[in-house]
């Protein structure tokens, strides 16, 4: 039998149980309470043990002010299982030193609470600065000697944190005159390797293109790179000059080691969009049809492709799609937002008249869903994983010039019921998180909406623009049900643009809506995507896939990710 | 075997705490206790008093006061269960608080220990290195040079 002192806990109770409960900055502090702090705290043991706690508060980082170069600012979306929400300025993002004479950065992105920022100096190289919020460290990395720099574009590197050997790693694309060449930075290394250059002059793969990191030649077109993650696997994209056809490959592991594999070519002529499903399902939207396959299982050809309408219309034209798993009823659907006629008299740019169509990958059918619905502007299906939530398609439609409305389908009737008003244009959904929530934002609001439980009861009519945080904060007391995590971006008025997931927990997954681009990064149970879209209707980019490394960041992979030594 | 017994909705069981005082519960209540659990399950005879051996009857009172709140399921919505949680933890002084996460940590009840710890974490959370070490009768074995440089490393952390 233990018996304790007056106001004394057992050492592992402390160190264990309450200390990974506090904040960083308390850590930080309490570092020098005595040795045995100081060691437990320092420890990655204690990084991953802090991880899993903070990971049950996940918050977003928002980059607003990205339209004017010398505003770029941070702030921090944090909410919590009652509602609270905190949208506050994130000066601990400014990291010491790093951004002095900062021409531009981007956010490549973010895992396990840590952030990646690319930096162009004045005077100096291009760099990444990896850097931990929570503790305002960062490390920086010049990109590796000789490349060429300054063009750059947010879609030829991947920050990511690779369970396989607790490494956290940037992948790179960098530009010479004849060449792409790929270098990987690893945070235990500390250095780049340069594992592979892909030749721009290249028009099509040859099948020798397998030796493990010698990459022969390549497709390329460096306008249309793109790496993004998919099932799991790091993936390159890219596609070919004319955009007219492209190659799939994917990384295989075994016993053997990795090897290259040719997964399919897809024809891009008349492509306009493509997305994946989380499940790694590929969706193609041409102007005439939509096809959608499993890429790892079949190719175009054989799969259930070349899905066109069959009640006899024609479509002639399509401002949207969405692609989804709905697991309440097991079925992957399409929603595809059309204008159909026999007749090609449409106007592109004719707001009215375009129905929702939903395809039953289980039917095979096609349905007209959108009785009573004018004015349709764009279509999503939300990521369906907690099943008590609304998995049901969700769509935007705008009856006026000022005034978006946001149904969603009932399934159970299959009528469509309103679910709020947005009162400003440029309202975007940014992203969907595993749990359904939704993270908006327009020119100097965010918010972090919950559809399932406070979308109906609220907010209904008015345009309200608030217009500072005191007044936002009572506004949301007032608005309790709905819009109870809207916030003003202080001093913000460019647009607040992309969204970035910080921590881990939820997934966010990209989710086309109107056409918006928009783009996530995420962390969780199964994979990080990074998709990028474009307005519908506009020729977009062709494909190709490869993917240069299967992993998988799950729920167990803890990444050990705050303290940055 | 005790826990072969068909009817396990209404059994009563028994536990003493280390001053002897015994407290009759359901067993619904005490299983949220993993320790419990186990103890019962190499019981022979579950009418025999279960000793729960470093808890006080005064701490004990506490814990099945928490499971018993928590073993009733659907009678409270989620939050008005946060909200009795606050005020449970809010009425204990801190040596209570203390010894009841001995206790949650001992019987292991998972929702008693974080309720306690978060509720320490949240007390001590904003509070200088020098009040940690008297509030929890730490030694400071830097000397005062090696305490500096750790202060230096995150000044900003020191600052309110």
């Amino acid at each position: 039998m233990r018996s304790i002192n007056n106001n004394t806990l057992p050492n592992h109770l402390i160190l264990e149980e309450i200390l990974p409960r506090l904040p960083v900055k308390s850590l930080l502090r309490f570092k020098s309470v005595s040795k045995l702090w100081l060691f437990t705290i320092s420890s990655p043991e204690f990084a991953k043990s802090h991880l899993q706690f903070s990971s049950s508060h996940p918050k977003f980082i928002v980059l607003a002010g990205r339209n004017r170069a010398t505003e770029d600012e941070f702030y921090l979306l944090d909410y919590d299982d009652n509602n609270n929400y905190k949208i506050r300025y994130l000066d601990e993002l400014q990291f010491e030193n790093w951004y002095n004479q900062v021409e531009f950065f981007y956010i490549v992105g973010s895992c396990n609470g840590l952030v990646c920022l690319y930096v162009q100096e004045v005077g100096d190289r291009d760099a990444f600065v990896i850097g931990n919020p929570a503790t305002r460290r960062h490390r920086k990395i010049m990109v590796p000697e000789g490349v060429k720099q300054g063009i750059w574009s947010r879609s030829r590197c991947l920050f990511y944190h690779e369970s396989s050997t607790d490494d956290y790693k940037i992948l790179g694309l960098f530009v010479s005159r004849f060449y792409v060449h790929i270098h990987v930075y690893s945070m235990n290394a500390g250095n780049w390797e340069r594992i592979g250059k892909l030749d721009k002059n290249m028009e099509l793969p040859s099948m020798d293109w397998l030796d493990k990191y010698e990459w022969q030649e390549k497709i390329i077109n460096l306008k249309r790179i793109r790496l993004m993650e998919l099932k799991g696997c790091l993936s390159l994209l890219c596609t070919t000059p004319e955009f007219a056809k492209d190659d799939v490959w994917m990384l295989k592991h075994s016993s053997d080691g990795d090897s290259w594999q040719k997964m399919f070519t897809i024809n891009l002529t008349g492509v306009i969009y493509y997305c994946f499903s989380e499940s790694g399902k590929c969706l193609l939207h041409t102007k005439k049809e939509l096809k959608v396959f499993d890429p790892s299982r079949e190719t175009p050809q054989m799969a259930l492709g070349g899905i066109a309408f069959d009640n006899g219309d024609h479509i002639v034209h399509s401002k949207g799609a969405g692609f989804g798993y709905v697991s309440s009823i097991d079925d992957y659907k399409i929603a595809c937002l059309t204008k159909t006629s026999n007749e090609n008299n449409f106007h592109v740019n004719e707001l009215v008249d375009f129905d929702v169509y939903m395809f039953s990958l289980t039917t095979l059918k096609w349905e007209r869903s959108t009785p009573g619905l004018n004015n349709v502007e764009g279509v999503a299906i939300a990521r369906d994983v907690v099943p008590v939530l609304v998995n049901d398609v969700l769509y935007w439609s705008r009856s006026s010039c000022c005034v978006r409305k946001v149904y969603r389908l009932n399934k159970d009737d299959l009528s469509w019921v309103k679910m709020y008003d947005l009162n400003r244009d440029q309202m975007h959904l940014l992203g969907v998180s595993e749990t359904g929530k939704w993270l908006v934002s327009n020119d100097n609001l965010a918010a972090l909406l919950d559809p399932s439980k406070s979308f109906y009861r609220q907010y209904q009519g008015e345009t309200k623009i608030i217009s500072d945080v005191a007044k936002a904060n009572a506004e949301l007391a007032a608005l309790k049900a709905g819009w109870s995590k809207l916030a003003q971006l202080p001093g913000v008025e460019a647009d607040a643009g992309w969204a970035w997931w910080l921590g881990s927990g939820e997934v966010v997954s990209p989710v086309m809506a109107g056409g918006w681009v928009s783009e996530a990064y995420g962390r969780g149970v199964e994979l990080v995507l990074s998709v990028q879209g474009s307005r519908l209707g506009e020729s977009t980019t062709g494909i190709g896939v490869t993917v240069m490394e299967a992993r998988k960041i799950s729920a167990d992979d803890e990444g050990g990710g705050w303290v940055l030594e | 075997m005790a826990s072969t017994s068909t009817s396990t909705l209404s059994r009563k069981l028994i536990l003493k705490s280390s001053d002897g005082e015994k407290f009759e519960v359901d067993e619904n209540v005490a299983m949220q206790s993993q320790t419990i659990k186990h103890m019962i399950e190499d019981l022979d005879d579950i009418n025999s008093p279960i000793p729960v051996s470093i808890v006080t009857g005064t701490i004990l009172s506490k814990v099945i006061e928490y499971c018993k709140k928590h073993a009733t399921e659907d009678s409270d919505s989620d939050e008005q269960l946060k909200q009795w949680d606050k005020e449970y933890a809010n009425n204990m002084d801190l040596n209570t608080l203390y010894y009841l996460l001995l206790a949650a940590n001992y019987m292991e009840i998972k929702g008693l220990l974080e309720l306690i710890t978060q509720c320490v974490a949240d007390m001590i959370k904003g509070k200088s290195p020098e009040e940690i070490r008297a509030h929890f009768n730490i030694k400071n074995d830097f000397t005062p040079q090696e305490e500096a440089n750790i202060r230096n490393e995150n000044p900003w952390a020191f600052e309110n």
